[in-house]
């Protein structure tokens, strides 16, 4: 299965294109760059130190049986990144499963980017930073 | 003694799917109970089928999705397998079990180690103690210390929503008692939902809380809570969820993220006819959603124009309705009386020109005429009406001819 992330520029255009493809093929993660950072001193309640920072835009993810070549031709990088859940296993890196990123995703943002929520029962290598 | 037969075949049984669509010269008939599909079609020959359920109609989910075996164990199917499911308690055999898209919002919901909250004078939370509900050893032993022992994991979401908490929950061996589940709502306007669960050595509970968020959107699932009592201190516990709804749906794994397990879109082509009788037997969702209905079979063209579908009021009451060349009704026929949740029960619906009746559980058909003009062009059936109809389906039944009011009733016998 192909999973594309698409970045929309509203709301209504992430709720178009979700449903264009349905419930049951896309939904709409966030996607998280830093997550927020809390001190834990009191467990049950923990004081915010600093907030989570998110990528800009509204983001569908589509999974699909192959590569939509109009998804990931979309101008404006509009195509985050499109990755083969087949190919994702223990040791597996964004370069293993990755089949197209945006020319502005850098390395450094694969490393420490996520989506949340993700799809159950994909595992691909979020937060993994390649050795 | 020993029955021998002679001068004839010994007796056999039918398909199921066969035996469903009965004396009927042509249709389809699906028993996702027994995973069988017979289609007969007397014009077109290639359109003939008896075979498996789920490799004929396949859905569409693009995630994991869980389901009991007839052993109850938990299964995991992955994406776009259609999920034939079976009753936790009693094993008997659902059918396909047709969700929408639901998300856990908690992390780690197999393992209270990282990720949750200790709070009081704590917990022991032993991992990998016991065979969990999916036959693994993944089951935590979580004991809860002194008074006020307890441990828990927020999440932030919407305010003031409606928010459903699970967890599975089972005694020690020789043990049985009460065990103190809580789901919190946290701030202005919130609410909670403690709970001191009855559960035994003999199988799991999954319990069920609902909560509803306050003005900061906090929700928080305790698996245990020594505060609100409860006469044991120590339990296996498992896959711990939190979902925005106002019902349970299957278990979803999460790990390090929560997790969406995206709808079930069980769907195929088939033209309409000028008149029909469709026949489901179904069990109703665990919960009624909060606005819309639960739609149970969708025949249509693709739009809200033109179609005819069988579906479940907010209310509990299932309804047919036709639309023509437009998305206002034509036509509705009601039942009155209202299903409860998580409930077996069969409908019949009937149309031609002029004439469109239901029946539910075998009721006198309702009947309305109110409407002689032209049926919809239809092309596509969609069964669980993309996961909103949110329970199983066991059985349908489609033939290209009306059926008589005063008939539609024996066809659920």
């Amino acid at each position: 299965m192909i999973d594309h992330l698409i970045r929309c520029a509203t709301q209504d255009d992430a709720d178009i294109l979700q449903e264009q493809y349905g419930a049951s093929r896309a939904y709409q993660p966030r996607v998280i760059l830093v997550d927020a950072v809390w001190d834990m001193a009191d467990p049950e309640n923990p004081a915010l130190v600093s907030a989570e920072v998110t990528a800009s835009g509204y983001h569908v993810w589509i999974a699909l049986d192959a590569v939509d070549g109009d998804l990931r031709d979309l101008p404006d990088n509009a195509c985050r990144l499109i990755g083969d859940r087949s190919l994702c296993g223990p040791g597996a890196t964004w370069q293993d499963v990755l089949l197209f990123h945006a020319a502005d995703i850098s390395p450094e943002v694969l490393s420490s980017a996520r989506v949340d929520p993700v799809p159950a029962g994909t595992d691909y290598p979020w937060r993994v930073v390649p050795a | 003694m020993t029955i021998q037969y002679i001068g004839r075949a010994a007796p056999f049984a039918l398909d199921p799917a066969v035996a469903l669509l009965g004396n009927e010269r042509e249709g389809l008939a699906i028993d996702f109970t027994r995973d069988r599909a017979y289609n007969r079609d007397r014009v077109t020959a290639a359109n003939n089928y008896l075979g498996g359920a789920a490799s004929k109609f396949s859905v569409s989910r693009a995630s994991d999705g869980s389901r009991y075996d007839a052993a109850r164990v938990l299964r995991t199917d992955g994406p776009n397998v259609l999920r034939l499911t079976h009753d936790p308690i009693t094993g008997k055999a659902l059918g396909a079990l047709l969700e929408g898209a639901s998300t856990n919002r908690l992390t780690m919901s197999d393992d209270y180690r990282s990720n949750w909250s200790p709070g009081g004078a704590g917990v022991t939370i032993t991992p990998d103690a016991a065979m969990a509900p999916d036959g693994t050893m993944t089951a935590q032993l979580v004991e809860l210390l002194g008074p006020d022992g307890r441990v828990s994991q927020p999440y932030t979401g919407a305010a003031s929503t409606l928010h459903t908490g699970t967890l599975f929950l089972r005694a020690l061996p020789g043990e049985a008692g009460t065990w103190p589940a809580r789901l919190n709502g946290e701030g202005s306007g919130a609410t909670t939902d403690n709970k001191l669960v009855a559960i035994n050595d003999q199988a799991w509970t999954r319990v069920s809380l609902n909560a509803v968020s306050g003005a900061g959107g906090i929700i928080r699932l305790f698996v245990g809570d020594r505060r609100d009592g409860g006469a044991l201190t120590k339990a296996y516990v498992w896959r711990a969820q939190i979902e925005a709804a106002s019902f349970a749906s299957s278990p979803i794994k999460t790990v390090a993220a929560a997790a969406q397990r995206l709808a079930d879109n069980l769907s195929f082509a088939r033209s309409g006819t000028p008149e029909g009788t469709v026949v489901i037997e179904a069990r109703t969702a665990p919960g009624k959603v909060a606005s819309g209905s639960q739609g149970l079979f969708y025949w249509e063209d693709g739009t809200v124009n033109n179609r005819i579908i069988l579906a479940r009021l907010p209310a509990g009451a299932m309804f047919m309705q036709m639309n023509v060349d437009g998305s206002a009704p034509k036509v509705t026929v009601l039942d009155t009386a209202n299903l409860p949740d998580n409930t077996d029960f069969k409908a019949a619906m009937s149309w031609e020109l002029g004439r469109f009746s239901l029946s539910v559980n075998g009721a006198p058909a309702r009947v309305s005429t109110s409407y002689a003009g032209p049926l919809p062009l239809i092309n596509s059936i969609r069964i669980g009406t993309s996961g909103l109809w949110g329970g199983t389906v066991a059985r349908v039944r489609l033939t290209p001819r009306a059926t008589d009011p005063s008939e539609l009733p024996g066809l659920l016998s």
